[in-house]
């Protein structure tokens, strides 16, 4: 028998009974279209995502930081990947594994200058952390939220409007476009040129107990209160006298009164708005000049020595001269030894296998679906042969081979699997569309033309064959079953 | 030169633990292109005797040749193309394929075959000519009358051009003019096409009109072949 006459053939029994073979394609239909939102809300957002990240960030820039100290993510590492374990010995080489180890490092200047030294390298920065509280326009006496950035960190492709800073340390900023909207003015050239302060926080804890402070001459008083009490001569009136004048000069001082108070001091830097940038999912943010940045950023710590020649900072910034260069940059920073160096590109890599995961985990449950469907088109048609039974028992007589009837049989449920998968592709992709539509009315001025459902092209081959296979692996039991008949018991079966 | 042979031809079935012999030693010859008749009573085995001459069915104990082929040393899949090629099977149920029209079931032994769609279609509004059923082609078998049925069968079983035409109780479920009616044309088919023609019947009236006929009682051929004057002469 002829392949096409045998898909003919398939045809029309699937079309004798309409009903039961769309029920039956509904669970492949349903495992398909599942699969296809899925995946492609997942590769959307991760587009969507990666767009609005290169939109506001410096891709030519590389971060290196110290391998010892501290280290966030090898923290939580360490701490998921040995729940229900025995403690681990505390290693030297491993401290920024533990928690209670923990331990701020400072990048060493004879390291930032090897990085200077290496080729492809156009600049190297400390690494600043901002932690803004507001900004305020001037004459209005409500504050926004705001996030600050050096601009080191932006990069000159950020600039939408205006134009950049006149110098590393000038009282200037660029600002997201959406500050058109917070601040109550008509467009963005009413943002140029009109003066912002900026209010930076200094870290609650940090400020305390942290690298820069407590304050060693707090400290330091402390311990020489104590060692008065502790005299040999403690109970002289002198001894008691000099410990009473260090505690009242304790009292009075500066770091002691900060102790007590709750709030974090506050500092305002104003700032003249100079150029807009447009603005994307981040639209809160606030870029900086370098220097400028530097100065907000010694608050955090409340520590002046940071960021200068005296204390570099956690990390520094690498700005590149040619962004074609950069994994090799990143490979010439690593041989200087004892660096972690992170590209923007890592941290794209990052965040594209969060959602890939993530799409991972919901796919499973199309595959749900899918399972469910197998079982569906196996007991469809096991069902069917018992129902032509005797037409087995005739297409034998007439001379159909075994190999005949159970090719009839699993291209059927072949045919079930691929125009399920055919079905269920169709209505995906019109979901996706549809949600589309939706999504772009709804989030019309962070989304622009941006498509969240992103279905890949490769997706729906894939998925064609998948479901095929399904189907035709689903049916090769009920073929083999049907080809196995006795075609004298078939003709005889009532 | 005979066309069927069969030597001490024994089927036995296995119900339990009883056993049927359905057949019992048969020892048949039929010569090409005669058109024989097996009469016998219900459960005598004559529809176990066609389904071993056609391949559908394997024997127990014995030889049958047909045309010179041991059919008990080819395997399943020489055996279907033995029905396919060699084979026209006619049933007392008919045995058309309802969802198809009778064009389309005379289609489908030339479809297993590999046919092209076109050829076959000529073929099979030929073949529906030849049984005097060109008006019918495009009707289902619920629409159509028992002898409308039997003949697309014929049609059917002729599609392949076969050597050995295989008819059990090809008249039983029509009145006696039809199956008369049916009977001739299944003589003229042997006459002018000279293909071998097996009836098995209890229809009296059938077997008169085969150029010979044999008896089989409880799986055993009682009598030799009987010359009958042959209607089928005529
Ligand atoms: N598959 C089977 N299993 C068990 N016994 C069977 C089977 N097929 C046939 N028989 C038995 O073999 C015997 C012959 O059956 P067969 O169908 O050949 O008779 P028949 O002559 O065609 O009868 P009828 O005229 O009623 O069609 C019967 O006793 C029947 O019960
Ligand atoms: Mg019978």
């Amino acid at each position: 028998m002829r392949f096409r006459d045998i898909t003919r053939d398939v045809r029309l029994n699937l079309f004798r009974r309409k009903l039961r073979t769309g029920l039956t394609m509904a669970g492949i239909i349903i495992g398909a279209l599942a699969v296809v939102t899925i995946v492609a809300l997942g590769n959307g957002l991760s587009a969507f995502i990666d767009q609005q990240v290169r939109s506001v960030a410096n891709p030519n820039i590389i971060e290196a930081w110290p391998t010892t100290g501290f280290n966030p993510s090898r923290i939580a590492q360490g701490i998921f990947s040995n729940l229900g374990r025995a403690p681990r010995e505390i290693k030297k080489e491993k401290q920024g594994e533990f928690i209670g180890t923990l331990k701020i490092n400072m990048l060493d200047f004879d390291t930032v200058e090897k990085i200077k030294e290496v080729k492809g390298v156009a600049q190297v920065k400390p690494l600043v952390f901002i932690l803004p509280r507001s900004v305020q326009l001037e004459g209005d006496k409500r504050e926004f939220e705001t996030v600050i950035l050096p601009w080191i960190q932006g990069g000159p492709h950020v600039l939408w409007k205006g134009r950049t800073f006149s110098s590393e340390n000038a009282a200037e900023c660029i600002v997201s476009e959406a500050y058109v909207e917070s601040f109550g003015l008509k467009s963005h050239k009413e943002l140029i040129g009109k003066q912002v302060t900026l209010r930076v926080n200094e870290h609650p804890v940090l400020s305390l107990t942290g690298q820069g402070q407590l304050d060693p001459k707090l400290v330091q008083q402390l311990l020489d209160i104590g060692r008065a009490l502790n005299s040999p001569d403690s109970d002289t009136p002198v001894a008691i006298a000099e410990a009473f004048r260090l505690t009242m000069e304790l009292i009075a001082s500066d770091g002691f009164a900060r102790l007590g108070s709750q709030e974090p001091e506050l500092s305002e830097f104003p700032a003249t708005i100079v150029g807009v940038a447009k603005k994307g999912l981040l639209a809160n943010l606030i870029y900086v000049p370098d220097e400028y940045g530097a100065e907000m950023g010694r608050v955090l710590f409340r520590n002046l020595d940071l960021y200068t020649e005296k204390a570099y900072g956690i990390g520094a910034i690498v700005q590149i001269g040619d962004p074609e260069k950069i994994s090799q940059v990143k490979r010439d920073i690593e041989k200087i030894g004892k660096l972690r160096v992170v590209t923007f590109e890592d941290y794209m890599g990052a965040i594209h296998k969060v959602f890939w995961t993530m799409q991972q985990i919901l796919v499973i449950f199309g595959f749900i679906a899918f399972v469910v469907a197998a079982f569906s088109i196996v007991n469809t048609l096991l069902m069917a042969v018992f129902e032509r039974k005797r037409e087995i028992g005739v297409l034998k007589a007439l001379g159909a081979t075994s190999g005949t009837i159970r090719m009839l049989f699993a291209i059927e449920a072949a045919a079930i699997g691929f125009w399920g998968g055919v079905a269920g592709a169709v209505i995906g992709w019109l979901v996706c569309f549809l949600g589309n539509v939706i999504a772009k009315a709804k989030w019309a001025t962070i989304l622009g033309d941006t498509d969240i459902f992103l279905p890949p092209t490769w997706l729906f081959p894939v998925l064609l064959v998948f479901t095929t296979i399904l189907g035709l692996l689903a049916g090769l039991y009920p073929a083999v079953r049907a080809a196995r008949l006795d075609p004298m018991e078939a003709l005889r079966y009532e | 030169m005979a066309s069927i042979e069969t030597r001490d031809l024994t089927r036995v079935f296995r119900v339990g633990k009883t056993e049927v012999r359905a057949l019992d030693g048969v020892n048949l010859d039929i010569e090409k292109g005669d058109f024989a008749a097996v009469v016998g009573p219900s459960g005598s085995g004559k529809s176990t005797l066609l389904a071993l001459l056609g391949g559908l069915d394997t024997a127990s104990s014995g030889t049958i040749i047909v045309n010179n082929r041991r059919l008990d040393q080819l395997s399943s899949h020489e055996l279907a193309a033995y029905r396919l090629s060699s084979v026209g099977f006619i049933f007392q149920d008919f045995f058309l394929l309802g969802h198809l029209t009778a064009l389309e079931n005379v289609e489908v032994p030339l479809k297993l075959a590999g046919v092209d769609k076109r050829s076959r279609r000529a073929r099979a509004s030929e073949l529906l000519e030849t049984v005097g059923l060109s008006g019918r082609s495009h009707h289902k078998p619920r629409e159509m009358s028992g002898g409308e049925r039997q003949r697309t069968a014929m049609a059917r079983a002729l599609a392949n051009r076969p050597t050995l035409v295989l008819a059990d109780e090809p008249t039983g479920n029509l009145d006696s003019v039809t199956g008369k009616e049916i009977t001739e044309t299944l003589s003229r088919l042997n006459r002018e096409r000279g293909i071998t023609l097996l009836v098995v019947t209890h229809n009296l009236a059938v077997a008169k009109m085969a150029r010979h006929s044999y008896r089989l009682v409880d799986g055993r051929l009682t009598a030799d072949a009987e010359q009958n004057s042959g209607e089928a002469a005529k």
